[in-house]
């Protein structure tokens, strides 16, 4: 066996997981201080390296499997998994397959362990100690020694963005600026895109160079929406004093979703060790969320198929199909959940969703009843239903619902304020339909279409200057122009005869 | 071996003993816990039986108030309970015998419900201190008959909201007087309707945004005759609201109106600018204050706000889950610059999941230090005993940058519990601030402050013209050349309220010169100069008019 030399801060990290959980600590030098700098580490490494060199022969002994609550099946697998690294301790890729199954499992101790083992074994490959790296910020917020372990890995393979990205964001949080930057650079060159050209951004903001910061993040904003660049963006505009477009930017960085991601291609490989029906399940559900129904849904089966009585299982079929537009299956999955259970709201609100994507509303309208009978105060279920009945004519109770749904907390109070000012609207009620898209514009300042409306109900109350500045700001916004136009168009009609009255008579001759 | 025998010789008692003392962290007592000794024997119960419900994992929070009337602070403890049997276990006041030993009184009015958080304020100007409990259930309102005896008139005054409350606080928002009610809320949630989560393939608690179903505040303004009226839809609530877990309140943008900020989990924050009229603006996200400099809504839990950099404005802090760093947002006048990484605290912060947290003098040399309150939301892997037990944190600060102090909390006592709520205040009287934890399933602690050589104090009780405190007003003084500004605060922290009195660390100096209030109406007054060491009463209308309201 080839002895190699270690990285000093890479080997300290091992024996800083080494000592869990049998070692104690001696009193507080051996207490995990993130903050601490590497002068005791260093001081340990010399003390190890004086009593004997720094063998790599025995990396060290293999944690146990845990034995705690954990699921029969979950612990099965590891314990293959641990015997097949025990039958071949030389073996990097056996420790390292250990050692990811802690990962996705949820046990980052042993984990960060394994990997750091499978990193000594097996030195030429880049997983082990990338891994390792991502796992101890994450679980142990161990900047020092992940960059060290991100260092190593680099070391194999230098052209792996995500490991760029990684770096740079740690170098930032650490304040170390210079550095942050030319790993974002290094990124930028690697083709990492969005991600780096934010991280810059975030290093100018940090730095007070407000407008090097805007002039990244304006042309990223308008290609792609994310939370994210639309908040830094928001953060620099109020720092220059640019109230209003802070505004809307912080308004359009709440309503976004997140368009910016750079995937880890190599994290994809740790996904077919998740064991347990639990953490199974959760998969399942992250596949969904992910945009990856179809890989969802032979997991959601699988799951079904051991346990039929589990609601979450069920569920989460039902939701899969839906994903794939497969909504005679999702409602089939539902009909059946709802015959085992049927008091579960989740399944009639599921149900629901189904039917409205097929247009039948009696069916959404019976299985949004059933949820508010086991559950009156759904405010999801509220909104639905009044959105539905106010549709099909009956405005009052469909008022009265929605205004149930605001008082017990919907998720989007925006939409129900915007579908309240439509109903009001339409009623010719202007100056209640105007309160509504005020509060729907307070909510959203980038709600073009709640100052569209309010203009036009501010304009049929005669208001028509404040009218105009609500259809000033929908301007400035940019978007829905035929709206716009429309509102516009409106305003000027009503305006004309006010300005007729108004304008002096021609002189008689 | 020689060299080898050398080196061990050097560096062994070193690494022993620690000796690498980084630069930001120090190694000193500054608490000791004394709660048995002092006769604080509340037994926290959260009436976990193994179905990993979310209520069980949230504990509970305390007030320091005198509720007696007798100038000393009392404790107040609010019990959880149990879900699903009926417990007899209650919350439970303790009474301080004057020298910072404590005496447990008459159990306070039972609910029906699982006690969360308390709120102290004399809502009906009487002179004593009452409180608002806050429930998964009914809330309480329990008006003090100057004793330090309660009577629950939640229902008769209209505040008996049944949801889940969290943080409360008493403050007087249209300005009229009297102290109205916010109340925070978490989420919509029922035992019939609680969910399976799991981690590392064992049951957990489930995170809040798996329920998808957070709950609006509720505003109550005080009529004036012992009821309120709930005016949160005048106010804008159900426009903007998240998983509420923190409340507190200050002039944010320095109009002259108390504002609210609102910590939620996992969901951006709350910030409520008051607009007059019991009307509010919410402006976090245009604050910068919704969510961190990195665009994430993180797990707000607790809350602190004052000024740590002594430049006149409210700064605010949210302390978050594990592995996310605390937010310190740094008040710029017109926005908030998320402060975290410069104040020291963006990487050191994220080692365990906090809770309470307070800024208060605690070494009394000038500078706001930082105490939180922690414990893990989900089993941490061999933890032996408690499965959610970590230390305490405290930092030292100095101009808005944070020190972390070792031993963990600043205690030489090795205390590692569950801990939740906490609140601040000098129950000695002895000029140094003490506090009092609330840990779940065991044992407060009542840490006392033991910092050598502590450096001169003044304290302010400040009350309006009517003999309450007046929350919300600030006092301002000199000492050693700097002008200095702290608030009347009880409400803030986690589910807690603290010492309303105001507290002021001097370092050398030993006078408290031009000091001034800004009253809640806006009226501003100058009381002189005071010697360190010392309580003062400062009342509305009997200092120098500066500022007319």
């Amino acid at each position: 066996m080839r002895t190699r030399r270690v990285w000093p801060r890479r080997w300290l990290a091992m024996q800083e997981y080494a000592h869990l959980p049998r070692l104690r600590p001696l009193g507080s030098a051996f207490v995990h201080d993130a903050s601490a700098p590497p002068l005791r580490a260093i001081l340990l490494t010399l003390l190890l390296l004086s009593l004997g060199g720094c063998s790599e022969d025995l990396p060290g002994d293999l944690p146990g499997v845990p034995s705690g609550e954990e699921e029969q099946e979950l612990v099965d697998a590891l314990q293959r998994l641990h015997e097949a690294a025990e039958q071949r301790p030389s073996d990097g890729e056996t420790r390292g397959r250990l050692a990811m199954a802690y990962d996705v499992n949820g046990f980052p101790d042993r984990a960060i362990i394994v990997y750091g083992q499978a990193a000594v074994l097996a030195p030429e490959a880049f997983n082990w100690p990338y891994f390792q790296a991502l796992l101890m910020v994450r679980t142990h917020n161990d900047y020092v020694g992940a960059l060290a372990s991100l260092d190593a890995a680099i070391e194999v393979d230098d052209t792996y963005v995500p490991a760029w990205l990684s770096r740079a964001g740690w170098l930032r949080d650490l304040n170390q600026t210079e550095d942050a930057r030319v790993a974002y650079d290094r990124a930028a060159e690697l083709g990492a895109g969005a991600p780096a050209a934010v991280g810059i951004a975030q290093l100018y903001l940090g730095e007070g160079q407000f407008d090097e910061a805007i002039a990244i993040l304006e042309p990223l904003s308008a290609d792609t929406p994310d939370p994210r660049i639309d908040s830094l963006l928001s953060r620099a505009y109020r720092a220059l004093g640019r109230a209003v477009d802070a505004r809307i930017a912080s308004a359009r960085g709440r309503a976004a979703r997140s368009g910016m991601q750079w995937l880890d291609p190599r994290l994809a490989i740790q996904a077919k060790f998740i064991a347990g029906f639990s953490n199974r399940l959760l998969h399942a559900q992250n596949l969904i969320q992910a945009s990856r129904p179809a890989a969802a849904l032979d997991l959601a089966e699988a799951l079904v198929r051991e346990r039929p009585n589990d609601i979450g299982a069920i569920n989460t079929l039902a939701w899969a199909n839906a994903a794939l537009q497969r909504i005679d299956t999702a409602k089939a999955v539902l009909r059946d959940g709802i015959e085992r259970y049927p008091d579960e709201p989740r399944f009639h609100q599921m149900m629901a969703n189904a039917y409205s994507e097929e247009g039948d509303t009696d069916q959404v309208r019976q299985h949004l009843e059933r949820v508010l009978e086991l559950d009156e105060r759904n405010a999801r279920a509220l909104e639905d239903l009044g959105w539905l009945v106010a549709r099909a004519g009956e405005t009052d109770a469909g008022i009265a619902l929605l205004e149930s749904a605001l008082a017990n907390g919907a998720p989007a109070p925006k939409q129900v304020l915007y579908r309240l000012g439509l109903l009001d609207g339409a009623a010719e009620r202007w100056g209640q339909a105007a309160a509504r898209f005020r509060d729907a514009a307070k909510i959203d300042a980038a709600y073009t279409m709640a100052y569209v409306y309010l203009g036009r109900c501010l304009a049929e109350m005669g208001h028509f200057e404040e009218a105009a500045i609500a259809l000033d700001w929908a301007d400035y916004l940019g978007t829905h122009e035929e709206e716009r136009a429309a509102s516009r168009s409106r305003l000027a009609a009503l305006q004309a005869p006010a300005r007729e009255r108004a304008a002096p008579e021609p002189e008689s001759q | 071996m020689r060299f080898t025998a050398r080196l061990m010789a050097g560096l062994l008692p070193c690494l022993l003993a620690g000796c690498s003392v980084p630069e930001q962290a120090e190694s000193l007592e500054w608490f000791h816990d004394e709660a048995a000794a002092r006769g604080i024997d509340f037994l926290h119960a959260s009436g976990f039986t193994g179905r990993y419900m979310i209520p069980e994992i949230t504990s509970s929070g305390a007030a320091l108030a005198d509720l007696d009337g007798d100038g000393d602070l009392d404790a107040y403890i609010v019990q959880s309970g149990s879900l699903t049997t009926d417990s007899e276990v209650t919350d439970q006041i303790y009474f301080n015998q004057g020298d910072g030993r404590f005496k447990v009184g008459t159990s306070p009015p039972d609910s029906d419900g699982y006690g969360m958080g308390v709120a102290a304020g004399d809502y009906d100007n009487d002179g004593d201190v009452d409180l608002y409990v806050t429930n998964l259930g009914p809330n309480l309102l329990l008006r003090n008959d100057g004793s330090g005896r309660f009577e629950n008139v939640a229902q008769a005054a209209g505040v008996d909201e049944p949801g889940w409350g969290t943080s409360a606080a008493f403050l007087d928002l249209d300005t009229d007087g009297d102290l109205d009610l916010y109340v925070t809320n978490y989420i919509q949630w029922r035992i019939d309707a609680e969910i399976e989560c799991y981690m590392a393939g064992a049951r957990t608690f489930c995170p809040p945004q798996n329920y998808k179903a957070p709950a609006p505040d509720q505003l109550f303004r005080n009529n004036g005759d012992g009821t309120f009226t709930n005016v949160s839809r005048l106010a804008g609530l159900p426009l903007a609201f998240g998983n509420g877990f923190g409340v507190v309140s200050a002039d944010y943008d320095q109009n002259g109106l108390p504002d609210v900020f609102v910590a939620n989990d996992m969901m951006a924050n709350q910030l409520w600018l008051n607009q007059g009229g019991l009307r509010f603006s919410e402006s976090a996200m245009e604050w910068g204050c919704g969510v961190d400099a990195a665009g994430d809504a993180k797990a707000g839990m607790g809350v602190a706000a004052a000024d740590i950099d002594d430049d006149s404005d409210v700064d605010i802090l949210v302390v978050n889950l594990e592995g996310q760093s605390d937010s310190l947002y740094k008040n710029a006048g017109t926005w908030f610059e998320d402060a975290t990484a410069k104040a020291g605290l963006n990487v050191v912060s994220r080692r365990y999941t906090r809770f309470g947290a307070v800024f208060a003098d605690f070494n009394n040399d000038g500078w706001l230090d930082l105490y939180q309150a922690n414990g893990a939301v989900s089993p941490i892997p061999d933890n032996e005993g408690d499965a959610f037990a970590e230390p305490n944190t405290l930092y030292r600060g100095e101009g808005g940058r944070f020190a972390l102090v070792t031993p963990d909390g600043g205690t030489a006592q090795k205390l590692v519990h569950t801990s939740r709520g906490l609140a601040v205040g000098d129950v000695d009287n002895d000029g140094g601030l003490d506090l009092l934890v609330v840990n779940r399933d065991t044992h407060p602690y009542l840490l006392m402050n033991r910092v050598d050589q502590r450096g001169n104090w003044i304290r302010f009780r400040v009350l309006t013209r009517g003999g309450r405190d007046a929350h919300a007003a600030t006092v301002s003084v000199v000492a050693g050349g700097q002008r200095k500004y702290r608030d009347v605060q009880p409400a803030a922290s986690y589910l807690s309220s603290n010492d309303p009195r105001v507290h002021f660390g001097l370092a050398d100096a030993e006078r408290a010169s031009d000091v001034r209030v800004l009253w809640p109406t806006g009226a501003v007054e100058a009381f002189g100069e005071f010697g360190e060491g010392d309580t003062v009463t400062l009342q509305e209308g009997t200092g120098k008019r500066i500022v007319a309201q």
